[in-house]
């Protein structure tokens, strides 16, 4: 609420760019916005003080907003910034470069600031931090990180998505020789959205959620023979690497998501939790298992045979697994990758689809969950 | 959906072993062709802009990972006049489309090469990747 009530007092302010102490400035900001009295009964709430106190400190923003743009426009070189703190009580702090005793508390008794001033020695002046955020932004070769600027610490702050792959880059470097911080920042531009197996990227649908094996690194699937290039909601899913042979997987990191041990369900949206594989060696033809595609949707059938011949896999080794329901197409174009499933188990990816027999609709094709976790050496993520 | 699939044995009777030459010495592109997946194939989809790179179609792909690969193209499909696109399953594409496409892309160019009608691909149009185009699909996502 206070953030919202500053440029208001600010659209009110009317202080001339000159060198002296802008007096002339009291006079104007005495008659400046008043908050609403619902305003105020939230800040009084919020900060956990009485309604008059809080009338009190809200009335000194409009001189404390005075102070900023004087010293900002008639001292920028010095000038580091201020900021409001509430604890222990409200306080006003102004961050100057170099010792300039009672520099801070002089202007604001010129202003008629009657709260307290805490006079802050930073190194860097305001216009030096905005300085160095506007040329890293600048320089940002990808969108994976934002660039903020701390007052309260003197300090440009990096938020990454993942600050090694950002040092890692010429980008990167120049933050970390320019001083900023650089911090891992667990999601930008909003709240944590989950991936899941039967989500579509691009040109796929993505497969179950894995981690490389004797790492932290977490993925997400799809097949193959889907382009490299994918995304999901906009966002580049950065490809890793690929197996084909009996496995038709690659897998896909995914900055800026969370990789959730689930998948897709239904056309509904219902997802469920995946808390086992089925191997190869365990899946027995005649037995009925299911799958999400994009296109297809969801859908079951009974396996057909456990070597099927997927000759658009390269170097393929004839140990794919078909399924079969002769009135039901399992299998089209956009399904590739999508989870072969029953009930909580993951079985396998969709690879592909051939003939149904006369009269019957098309089989779909699927690579093992086993090829998929040994060829690629990640592990499907469980709870 | 129509299958390329079951187009296949058709296009290999009418596909020559010298389509792979089509264009060449002319201003039409050089024009890969594979032999089809007989009653079979990939289930995905390719997505990217239709260019003409040193004579080759390629698909430029979309997003920000900017890729050119190598278009192959079902045995009953053929080239527009010119070079001006492309025509199969009673579909035009034109150069600068952006296409949605059934197919599947690959890495393996001695695997591409062996599923080619004709000799391999030539050197001016080779690429990273190889895309194999197997439908142009009535309801994609």
């Amino acid at each position: 609420m206070l953030r919202g009530l500053i440029p208001l007092a600010l659209m009110f302010l009317s202080v001339s760019a000159t060198s002296a102490l802008p007096i002339g400035a009291r006079d104007a900001v005495e008659e400046s916005a008043t908050a609403t009295s619902d305003d105020i009964a939230i800040y009084a709430t919020h900060h956990r003080i009485s309604r008059s106190v809080a009338e009190s400190e809200l009335a000194e923003l409009p001189r404390i907003a005075a102070m900023q743009t004087w010293l900002s426009t008639n001292s920028s070189e010095t000038f580091g910034g201020i900021w409001i703190s509430h604890d222990p009580t409200f306080q006003v702090n102004v961050a100057l470069v170099g010792k300039q005793p009672g520099h801070a508390a002089r202007l604001a008794t010129e202003l008629g600031i009657k709260a307290k001033v805490q006079q802050v020695v930073v190194e860097k002046s305001y216009t030096q931090l905005l300085a160095l955020a506007d040329d890293l932004r600048e320089r940002r070769q990808i969108i994976d990180h934002v660039i903020r600027i701390d007052v309260r610490n003197n300090q440009v702050v990096v938020h990454a998505l993942s600050p090694s792959s950002y040092i890692a880059r010429a980008d990167g470097q120049a933050a970390q020789l320019a001083g900023a911080a650089i911090e891992k920042a667990p999601m930008i531009g909003g709240p944590t959205v989950g991936i899941y197996a039967g989500l579509y990227a691009s040109t796929c649908t993505l497969g179950w959620t894995v981690r490389k094996n004797n790492t932290t690194t977490d993925g997400i699937t799809t097949a193959a023979h889907c382009p490299n290039t994918q995304t999901y909601l906009n966002t580049a899913l950065p490809f890793q690497a690929a197996a084909n042979g009996s496995a038709d997987t690659q897998w896909h990191t995914t900055p800026g998501f969370t990789d959730e041990p689930r998948f897709k369900a239904n056309s509904a949206g219902e997802s469920r939790v995946v808390t086992s594989i089925t191997p190869y060696l365990s899946v027995i033809v005649g037995q009925t298992i299911c799958k999400y595609g994009q296109a297809t949707g969801y859908g079951c059938g009974e396996v057909e045979e456990k070597e099927a011949d997927a000759h658009w896999v390269p170097n393929q080794t004839g140990r794919y697994i078909s399924l079969k329901r002769c009135n039901t197409d399992l299998s089209t174009e956009a399904d590739s990758g999508g989870p072969v499933f029953f009930n909580l188990s993951a079985f396998g990816i969709v690879s592909g689809w051939q003939f149904g027999g006369l009269l019957c609709k098309d089989e779909l094709v699927f690579a093992s969950v086993s090829y998929m976790q040994s060829d690629l050496n990640v592990t499907v993520k469980l709870p | 959906m129509m299958r390329i699939g079951s187009l296949a044995p058709l296009g290999l009777l009418v596909t020559l072993a010298g389509c792979n030459l089509i264009g060449a010495g002319s201003a039409s592109p050089t024009f890969p062709q594979h032999r089809g997946f007989f009653l079979s194939g990939p289930a995905s989809l390719v997505q990217g802009k239709l260019v003409l790179e040193s004579g080759c179609l390629m698909l430029e792909s979309a997003g920000p990972a900017y890729e050119r690969t190598l278009l192959i193209w079902p045995p009953s499909y053929t080239p527009l006049e010119d070079g001006a696109g492309v025509q199969g399953d009673g579909i035009e594409l034109l150069l600068g489309d952006e296409v949605l496409l059934g197919g599947g892309e690959y890495s393996d160019e001695a695997w591409v090469n062996e599923r080619l009608i004709g000799p391999p691909i030539q050197s001016e149009c080779l690429t990273r990747l190889y895309t194999l185009i197997t439908s142009m699909p009535e309801d994609a996502p």
